[in-house]
């Protein structure tokens, strides 16, 4: 491995960041980033991308510092760590005023542009040709769940708190996350099986929305898989992922091959529509949350078709996209985002 | 033509589903553990079954791969014993029966066992993969499998108030639990051995009062009238019977309890299909040459309150001949198993009650009706 470089003109300066802890302690040194996100040096040819907003949101300088290690990566450095010594979040997600800010203003297409460009890195980080390992502990949410859920491994702390909480204010998971759940779903050995019961179980996950209080509990709802690895001790959490990024990269890390998601299509879409229809006619479900979770099943079932055929990620995210799009143009769509901002409530409207 | 027989009824316990003491136990088990009591009961060689004809509603998972050839090997019938797997939804077992009936008369085998699996809390109902037909509007799609709905729209189309719902699940629990504490329901239940426990109680018979199931909320309609305590349980359970001809009883020196006299299915809109027993019936009945007058017993299926009042207005079936021993509210609904308690019910309350002529028959989604009459032995 190459010493990892310093600033070239991209953008990402080198800062001062805080210390890594546990096993990394002493050996990271931060090499460029910005005031919003950094990369360090772990040693032994691993890199550390750490985010220091408040609770590690997601602003698109962030996406700057992760765009720039994207590109080095394999060369600057063999592997990729994600994590921070917050003791309070890995991520909580997309900066929600700054994305509250653009729609009202107006400016859907700078939400759009932000949405497409967040779906775009992630893809391309987790098809980099070197591994990433996430070290994902307290608060993971959103596009911080997100950006857990495209990296090759996980490393999590039993305490995890993972959650696509989107729909609490009326939207969907578009960075990849619908699609990543539900590719979990339909690959992992304990997984459900058939396009539908996929569909299915990354609805309920997706549109429950609820954050999960342990890292067994993630597993449980499809956010990690049989393979990813859960550490007691939050100190030890980095030096594990350095160490499983390690392993990977001993065992001769290749790019995984592109993954295809076997869309159940119309027919699929309509089981479930069917349910969340039960539900809204008991009472137990509002109207918008019924139109929500339509447009949900719509975007899970690969567009609805009548003859489902395979799809690709990059279909999928641009079906996110698209889905989002409509959500936030929804009439009372900000009135939920402006009030989950005041209260911290979700508003039913 | 040969004339078909019922010779023999055993079930197990039924239980309510995830969270009752069968929810663990794999359909096939409790299959196998009919059969096998089935054959002892009767004392019948399982070497002169010629077919398994089992009934499942949704034969996926640990309920596919063929149930019916799967539960007879389980039992231990030997090799030379097939076995099929048949599915009318809730009818399957009454329509396990009637094929089972059919091969007799068309001198296709001498005995069979006909029964009936579903382990609600193994294989969900709508089943893991629920893929409706790709063109049906969501109304289709509601008509065809939301059946909490159509309960709501045959208490609206018949009249059926909530008070009156209530009453009927009421007494389905007040007739089971008295067949439960006296000891009629035990005669049927073959106990189930769960980690060295016996199960041998129904368990989702309820010590229940009008005023508790008045206060429960609706299950499917807000501002509707059914509830969950109008509404069978998903149930987990395993029914069977012996159907053989008089000259196999004959010859294992059975006494058959009843003779299947005539069998019957119609459709009618999927959106009510609770009223499917209604035609099911009536046609099973005049293929019979009797009327309900001339029916002393009735086994029909609870799946709602609604629906089972409604039938029984339209037919005129007097209260007392219904359910004496208590319905699917009160027992249970494990869907593919419950057409085989019902005709094993019904040919063994003629027999205790001396009756002549029975009628079994129960509704079922999308849109149908099943009915079979029988007459004592």
């Amino acid at each position: 491995m190459s010493a990892l470089p310093a600033s070239d003109g991209t953008g990402c300066d080198p800062v001062a960041a805080p210390s890594l802890p546990g096993a990394a302690k002493g050996q990271s040194a931060p090499i460029f980033g910005n005031d919003a996100a950094s990369i360090r040096d772990l040693g032994d040819g691993v890199a550390c991308f750490e985010i220091h907003t408040k609770m590690n949101s997601l602003r698109p300088e962030v996406l700057d510092v992760l765009e720039f290690a994207v590109d080095r990566g394999g060369r600057a450095f063999d592997a990729l760590v994600i994590g921070n010594d917050d003791p309070r979040a890995f991520s909580v997600g997309g900066n929600f005023p700054v994305m509250l800010g653009m729609l009202e203003r107006g400016d859907f297409a700078a939400f759009e542009a932000f949405t497409r460009r967040g779906q775009a890195l992630l893809l391309r980080m987790k098809y980099a040709p070197f591994p990433v390992v996430a070290a994902a502990h307290g608060f993971t949410l959103g596009g911080g769940c997100e950006l857990m859920l495209h990296a090759d491994a996980i490393v999590a702390h039993a305490d995890l708190k993972a959650g696509l909480p989107e729909v609490k204010v009326g939207l969907i998971p578009a960075w990849g996350g619908c699609t990543q759940v539900l590719l979990r779903a339909q690959t992992e050995p304990h997984g459900a099986r058939g396009p539908a019961a996929a569909l299915a179980s990354a609805f309920r996950t997706i549109f429950g929305g609820t954050m999960t209080g342990s890292a067994r509990e993630a597993q449980a709802a499809g956010l990690l898989r049989a393979s990813d690895r859960v550490v007691a001790d939050r100190d030890r959490l980095l030096g594990e992922a350095k160490r499983r990024a390690q392993d990977l990269l001993a065992d001769g890390y290749a790019a995984p091959p592109r993954a295809r998601i076997d869309a159940a299509g119309r027919s699929g879409m309509l089981g479930v529509v069917n349910t969340i229809r039960g539900e809204h006619a008991a009472g137990r479900l509002s109207a918008a949350d019924l139109a929500m979770a339509e447009e949900l099943a719509f975007l899970l079932s690969g567009g609805g078709e009548a003859v489902p055929r395979p799809r690709g990620e990059d279909e999928m995210m641009a079906l996110e996209c698209e889905t989002l799009m409509r959500l936030v143009s929804r009439p009372g769509a900000l009135d939920r985002m402006r009030h989950m901002l005041a209260t911290g409530k979700p508003l039913a409207n | 033509m040969k004339q078909a027989y019922v010779a023999g009824y055993v079930r197990t316990p039924f239980t309510f589903a995830r969270k009752g003491a069968l929810a663990q136990v794999r359909p096939e088990d409790l299959g196998a553990h009919v059969i096998r009591n089935l054959l002892a009961r009767t004392g019948v060689d399982g070497a002169e079954i010629e077919d398994v004809v089992w009934g499942c509603a949704f034969p996926e998972g640990e309920q596919g791969l063929n149930i019916g050839r799967v539960v007879g090997m389980l039992a231990g019938l030997p090799e030379t014993t097939a076995g099929a797997t048949v599915n009318r939804w809730c009818g399957s077992s009454i329509q396990a029966v009637q094929m089972a009936a059919g091969m007799l008369a068309m001198n296709a085998g001498e005995a069979f066992i006909a029964g009936g699996t579903e382990s609600m809390s193994r294989v969900p109902m709508m089943g893991f993969n629920t893929l409706p037909y790709p063109s049906w509007d969501t109304q289709a799609v509601e008509d065809y499998i939301n059946v909490g709905l159509t309960a709501e729209r045959v208490a609206r189309q018949f009249g059926l108030t909530r008070e009156q719902q209530d009453r009927f699940a009421f007494a389905s629990h007040s007739k089971a639990r008295a067949a439960q504490l006296d000891g009629r329901l035990a005669q049927e239940i073959a106990p189930f051995d769960v980690d060295g426990t016996d199960v041998a109680l129904d368990g989702c018979v309820r010590d229940t009062t009008l005023q508790k199931l008045g206060e429960l909320k609706t299950a499917f309609l807000e501002g509707g009238t059914v509830t969950a305590g109008s509404s069978s349980p998903m149930t987990d359970g395993a029914t069977a019977v012996l159907v053989c001809s008089e000259e196999f009883a004959v010859r294992n020196g059975l006494t058959p309890l009843a003779r299947v006299a005539s069998f019957a299915v119609s459709g009618c809109a999927p959106g009510i299909m609770g009223m499917g027993p209604v035609e099911s019936s009536r046609k099973a009945l005049a293929r019979a040459g009797i009327t309900m007058d001339d029916i002393d017993i009735v086994e029909m299926n609870e799946a709602f309150a609604a629906q089972a009042e409604a039938c029984r207005r339209e037919l005129s079936i007097p209260e007392e001949k219904l359910n004496v021993d208590g319905g699917a509210i009160a027992l249970g609904h494990p869907l593919g198993a419950t057409g085989t308690r019902l005709v094993g019910k019904a040919a063994t309350l003629l027999k205790r009650e001396k009756g002549r002529w029975g009628l079994a028959t129960q509704c079922i989604g999308g849109g149908m009706g099943i009915a079979m009459v029988l007459e004592a032995a």
